[in-house]
């Protein structure tokens, strides 16, 4: 019988000529193009004028060598601008004052006492500024200092040789990884996993909504005497999930097509990330993880749809499920920083967490083949229990109107609706 | 062999008894009318036909066998709550209806567009179900039923909703797909449409069976209590004769209850003294009168 077939392709096309999801999509692909582009937009609306900063020449000591130093130093983004001292702090103040409101500085140093500068400035301070200031200062004091001291040259360029630190994970197995690798694995795990609680939180939701309405607009009693409850409810959600699928291939494709756009690959570069390090097993187990944490979470979403009897009450009777996917989502997020920590290992074999939480072992540790197979097995077994639990709620909870019922009335009321075979 | 049998069948919905020892058959190619009022169990006993839920106690059978899923590709059913969906155009869901149960794409749009002929609505193929007023969602809704041209078609208050025109409309159809061979059951509360389509009835009272057989056998069983009189002129003493229990007057119509049908000829006899008689009938007591006398409350 191909009535499932049916059903699939009825339920894809309805979500998929609709108006809302041609909308949803195109404003999701407008954000995520922003969003990648974000870099380069920033880039070009900032302006390339350093920051100008107006120092009083015999107001701050070595204010010389502090433009010297920016002047060596042009990706710092500042620009010293010297100017002749008055006669008193006070009237410099003043006088730097007037020259920004001139505009011809952005801002400008003095001390306030030996140890204490202060950077004045009308604009918010820019991201980094104060890092830099700082820097350059700390840097031009510690120099003089050395020198007041008596050290030569030679001595201040030993002392001021910078320790490189690599950082390279060591596991039991052999495929340790680099830190480039770590850092994209960071990313991509990141990016995926926020698609995974999207989209099983998402389309889920729509599983249930579309079952609701089918209760509510009554359609329900023609379905049920036309095709068996468990084709139906599956039907359905094999529908939506085909329609998750596409619309995740639609983002993917969009964020992949914005990413190889020349200005965005060099920022990757110039982010020290090689999109040739993002392992293609991961891909793989992202597929097997959306599908797996999807239909676990649509069986339970189609049960509790199928309990409620208007669309308005679906929010709240879902509520449940959805903390569900939020925990996962929040532990996962842990889980990122401390992938290896006993309970995310722990909770990477609970089937309602395993999609999110083992995927993110996958990519950010190292857990050996069986941990993974165990895990997706137990997954799947889970799916088949709810999927059958469900079917049972489901052919009862489409019959029923009316007020909402406890678990033992549900109980009852399956008993007693059982479906002739 | 009878289309539908359902063999003393009782549902229990916890300590409740919803239908008790329910016996009906069936006839392949009839109209078979089930009354009840609310709460009856009509509908428990059509979704039990339809298959959605089991008996307790007791057997259905279908053409002669129990319940397999191919059945559903055989019944066409119209609920009592009227369920489509809003948004979806109505050729979409009604081939998507007949597709489910087994019909061709193709097959199903020529039935289509052969229904909204003949109901006068060809114009509504394209249109949204919301678009559509409530007179004609109903018979969207109905062609939603005989789409896959059905073998047993359970229509469940089928004319509600509808006004006179449509309602005969719709009688003329269902008479036109009985003769087409197909089985069907049919549940109404008003009386009038189920005497005047159904041979063989059931009626439900708080799950139980009070009435169960042939129409125009159970009607022979109810004692004709009713004169009607058209006359040219004035007629006095109806009351005087033994036997008369009410008269009422409406111009020169009279509607007069007897206790006896042989009263009847007095009435006539004292008619014809007095004046022309344009009009006399014995009436049979309608359905509506013998459900009020057995169900006991008010036909809802």
């Amino acid at each position: 019988m191909n009535s499932i077939r049916t059903v699939i392709k009825f339920t894809f096309l309805n979500r998929f000529r609709s108006k809302a999801f041609f909308i949803i999509t195109a404003i999701i692909a407008l954000v995520i193009t922003l969003g990648v582009n974000l870099p380069v937009i920033i880039e070009k609306f900032s302006t390339d004028e350093p920051v100008r900063v107006g120092v009083v020449q015999e107001g701050l000591p070595d204010a010389a060598m502090l433009s010297e130093y920016f002047k060596a130093n042009p990706g710092s983004n500042i620009s010293i601008v010297l100017f002749s001292a008055g006669t008193d702090g006070q009237q410099n103040d003043g006088y730097l004052q007037s020259e920004m409101d001139a505009g011809k500085i952005d801002g400008y140093l003095y001390y306030k006492s030996e140890y204490q500068v202060v950077y004045k400035s009308e604009n918010p301070l820019e991201l980094g500024l104060k890092e830099r200031l700082q820097a350059a200062m700390q840097n031009i004091k510690l120099q003089s200092d050395l020198k007041t001291l008596g050290i030569s040259q030679d001595a201040m360029t030993q002392l001021q040789t910078p320790l490189i630190l690599d950082i390279e994970q060591v596991s039991d197995t052999k495929n340790a990884k680099t830190e480039s690798e770590m850092m994209m694995a960071y990313v991509f795990v990141y990016a995926l996993l926020f698609l995974l609680y999207t989209g099983v939180l998402g389309y889920g939701n729509m599983v249930a909504m579309d079952i609701s309405g089918e209760k509510s607009s009554r359609v329900m009693e023609i379905m049920i005497s036309t095709v068996s409850p468990l084709k139906q409810m599956f039907g359905k959600i094999v529908g939506i999930c085909l329609v998750g699928l596409l619309q995740m291939l639609i983002f993917i494709a969009v964020a992949g097509a914005n990413l190889s756009i020349p200005q965005n690959k060099t920022i990757i570069q110039d982010l020290g990330l090689n999109v040739s390090d993002i392992s293609p097993a991961l891909l793989i187990y992202f597929v097997i993880f959306f599908i797996g944490g999807y239909f676990l979470y649509a069986t339970l979403f189609a049960a509790v749809g199928s309990l409620v009897s208007k669309t308005e009450e679906v929010g709240q009777a879902i509520m449940p499920i959805t903390f569900l996917i939020i925990a996962g989502f929040m532990t996962a997020m842990f889980g990122l920083t401390n992938p290896n920590a006993t309970f995310i290992v722990i909770m990477s074999y609970i089937p309602f967490f395993t999609p999110m939480i083992m995927f993110l072992r996958i990519g950010m540790a190292t857990p050996a083949f069986w941990e993974i197979a165990a895990s997706i097995i137990v997954l799947f077994l889970s799916i088949l229990g709810m999927g059958w639990l469900a079917a049972r709620v489901y052919r009862t909870g489409v019959l029923l109107y009316g007020k909402r019922l406890s678990i033992k009335e549900l109980r009852h009321a399956m008993k007693s609706l059982q479906v002739s075979k | 062999m009878y289309s539908i049998s359902l063999n003393q069948i009782t549902k229990h919905y916890g300590a409740k008894t919803v239908v008790n020892q329910a016996e009906i058959n069936i006839r392949q190619g009839e109209i078979f009318g089930l009354l009840g009022a609310n709460g009856a169990g009509k509908t428990t006993t059509m979704r039990m036909v339809l298959g959605l839920i089991a008996p307790d106690q007791g057997k259905i059978t279908w053409f002669g066998k129990s319940y397999t899923d191919q059945l559903r590709r055989a019944i066409g059913y119209l609920p009592e709550e009227r369920g489509l969906y809003p948004k979806i155009k109505v050729s979409e869901q009604i081939l998507y209806f007949a597709e489910l149960r087994g019909s061709t794409r193709a097959q199903a749009d020529k039935n289509l567009k052969d229904w909204l002929s003949r109901f006068n609505i060809s114009e509504y193929y394209d249109k949204r179900v919301e678009e559509l007023s409530k007179g004609n969602q109903q018979k969207i809704q109905f062609i939603a039923a005989v789409i896959h041209n059905p073998q047993l078609l359970i229509l469940d208050e089928v004319f509600s909703g509808l006004d006179p025109v449509n309602v005969e409309l719709l009688k003329a159809t269902i008479k036109d797909i009985q003769a087409q061979g197909t089985t069907i059951l049919f549940s109404s509360h008003r009386m009038e449409h189920v005497e005047e389509l159904c041979e063989n009835i059931c009626m439900l009272h708080k799950g139980n069976t009070v009435l169960e057989g042939n129409l125009r056998e159970i009607k022979n069983t109810y004692p004709r209590e009713r004169v009607l009189l058209e006359t040219d002129q004035n007629v006095n003493g109806f009351e005087s004769l033994t036997g008369v229990t009410d008269v009422q007057k409406s111009g020169r119509k009279y509607d007069i209850r007897i206790s006896d049908s042989r009263v009847a000829k007095e009435i006539m006899a004292l008619a014809s003294n007095q004046a022309e008689i344009f009009h006399f009938q014995i009436m049979e007591p309608s359905l509506n009168e013998i459900f009020i006398s057995k169900v006991g409350g008010v036909n809802e």
